[in-house]
């Protein structure tokens, strides 16, 4: 796609730069217009030099809730598929262990958090908990609902070809599955941020979460917004990584993403 | 003289609608059909006379309600992998290239992948596929991928056969060309061979012998010998042999229409 005597590449991040370009520059005028105070809402410009100022300070607790984010995702995952292939495999086991693996999920995460600081410590296992137990559930349904998603006519042509339930699992429910799973674990990436903050939040030695809870109430709201961004930039680099994961993986699979043979 | 290849006896079988106190749908009753080996039956009715539910109970998938499916003479062991099944849809796994879905059911039978892969290739050689093999699914023109399908029903060498309308979804042209390949295949090849179709020509020009069914409930109301040479020649369709067996097949079929009326 070319626009006005643009190359391709460059005209497809025109429309949303363009766009942010636009909004940050009303967020500026506004708040020097208006003479808000800082401590209330800083402008853009104040975010950015508190970025650049304690650039060391947020990377290092960037390091920290990075860590926190990839070991609970890494847990989220081992332990979404596991079960998720357990319920995939036994009518029994779906049906014993499903219904309590939903309720759990109704618990909300900020009121087990404290709970763990208390039973686990405050040091980093407790956040991997909290970012695990957030992204295990997004994994584990799309994974269950991929195994299920196999054509029935399918499922007939590889019995009259002998096929035992193991080799049915394996070399058809498992490849069906591929796409709902990715599909999975963005979601889990993007929530496991959101995890290690809920965790940081509650009770921590570190990490933005952290950094943003004590900047607050010392009105370094610019440094909050600092913290954020980082943030943010954390989930869509891990958003970005599962994407290319997912090309890699489903590099053979029909365009549309979803098996429908 | 050995047992022929398949023989049905007296099968019925109905659809129980589940939950509500509905009384059964007879889908086939009393289905009789003897084939040997070397022998070409086709089985022609109108949608719904129960033809795919007959293959489905050869193929193992399901089970009679009453009467026997015996396999080279025997009623007590399992159908399911036994029989070779062509459906409709060439269900090829999008994820496999044309050669890793042909070579499917040698690899669940456990054949060593060394003797799986040289067979596959040799019989794609005479098949004409040898240059699509390396070709996904997806890249493939609908009558190749149904060619694959039939490869890889073929590959397991199985004695017997079953074809579910199998070049139903594809054009015209195309269709008559795989139908003249397709006996040409199967000439000779030793196997016993059911066709399941709604096309009379297609009948006509594969079998030594049409079945003619109507229903529900699924029944045989009449047998056509068909006495063509083999091979057939080209232009066969508008001889006057073939013509008159036209006829003959068209007017059974459509004489269920005046008895059911």
């Amino acid at each position: 796609m070319a626009f006005a005597g643009v190359s391709a590449p460059a005209a497809g991040w025109l429309p949303p730069l363009a766009l942010a370009a636009a909004a940050l520059g009303l967020w500026e005028g506004l708040t020097r217009l208006l003479e808000v105070p800082r401590w209330l809402l800083p402008p853009p410009s104040a975010i950015a030099a508190e970025t650049w100022r304690s650039f060391g300070l947020l990377i290092g607790h960037a390091g920290t809730t990075l860590l926190e984010v990839a070991l609970g995702f890494m847990l989220a995952t081992v332990s979404g598929a596991a079960l998720a292939a357990a319920v995939g495999w036994s009518r029994l086991l779906e049906r014993t262990i499903y219904p309590f693996v939903i309720a759990s999920q109704t618990v909300p995460v900020i009121a087990i958090a404290p709970l763990l600081l208390v039973w686990v410590g405050p040091e980093i296992t407790s956040k991997v908990i909290v970012v695990a137990l957030i992204s295990f559930f997004p994994i584990m349904v799309n994974l269950v609902d991929g195994l299920r998603a196999a054509d029935t006519e399918m499922v007939d042509m590889f019995r009259t070809l002998g096929a035992t339930k193991l080799q049915l699992f394996t070399r058809l429910h498992v490849p069906t599955a591929l796409p709902y799973l990715f599909s999975g674990l963005k979601v889990a990436a993007v929530v496991a941020v959101i995890g290690a903050v809920i965790g940081e939040w509650v009770g921590a030695q570190g990490g933005l979460g952290w950094l943003m809870r004590v900047s607050a109430p010392q009105l370094q709201t610019h440094r909050v917004f600092a913290a954020i961004l980082v943030l943010s930039v954390i989930a869509i680099a891990l958003f970005a990584a599962v994407a290319a994961a997912e090309k890699l993986a489903l590099r053979n699979y029909p365009r549309s993403g979803r098996v429908t043979v | 003289m050995s047992p022929p290849r398949l023989e049905v006896r007296n099968v019925c079988r109905a659809w129980r609608p589940e939950g509500r106190a509905q009384p059964a749908q007879p889908v086939l009753q009393y289905v009789s059909l003897t084939v040997r080996a070397g022998e070409f039956a086709a089985v022609a009715g109108p949608s719904g006379c129960g033809k795919s539910t007959l293959l489905n109970l050869i193929a193992g998938l399901q089970e009679p309600d009453s009467g026997e499916v015996l396999i080279d003479g025997r009623a007590d062991a399992p159908r399911l992998g036994r029989v070779g099944y062509v459906h409709q849809r060439d269900l090829l796994l999008p994820w496999r290239t044309a050669f890793g879905n042909a070579l499917l059911g040698l690899e669940l039978s456990g054949v060593p992948a060394a003797e799986a892969e040289s067979r596959t290739r040799a019989l794609a050689e005479r098949f004409g596929l040898g240059d699509a093999l390396d070709k996904y699914p997806a890249r493939l023109s609908g009558g190749m991928r149904q060619r694959v399908a039939l490869l890889r029903a073929l590959l397991p060498d199985r004695g017997l056969l079953l074809l579910d309308e199998p070049f139903g979804a594809l054009d015209a042209i195309t269709r008559s060309d795989l139908q003249y390949w397709l006996g040409g295949v199967l000439d000779r090849s030793g196997k016993a061979v059911v066709l399941v179709t709604h096309d009379v020509e297609e009948a006509l020009l594969l079998a030594d012998r049409v079945l003619v069914m109507a229903g529900p409930p699924g029944r045989v109301i009449d047998a056509i010998e068909v006495d063509l040479p083999r091979p057939r020649p080209a232009g066969v369709v508008t001889s006057s042999p073939f013509v008159a067996l036209k006829q003959r097949l068209l007017g059974a079929l459509s004489g269920r229409k005046a008895a059911a009326a």
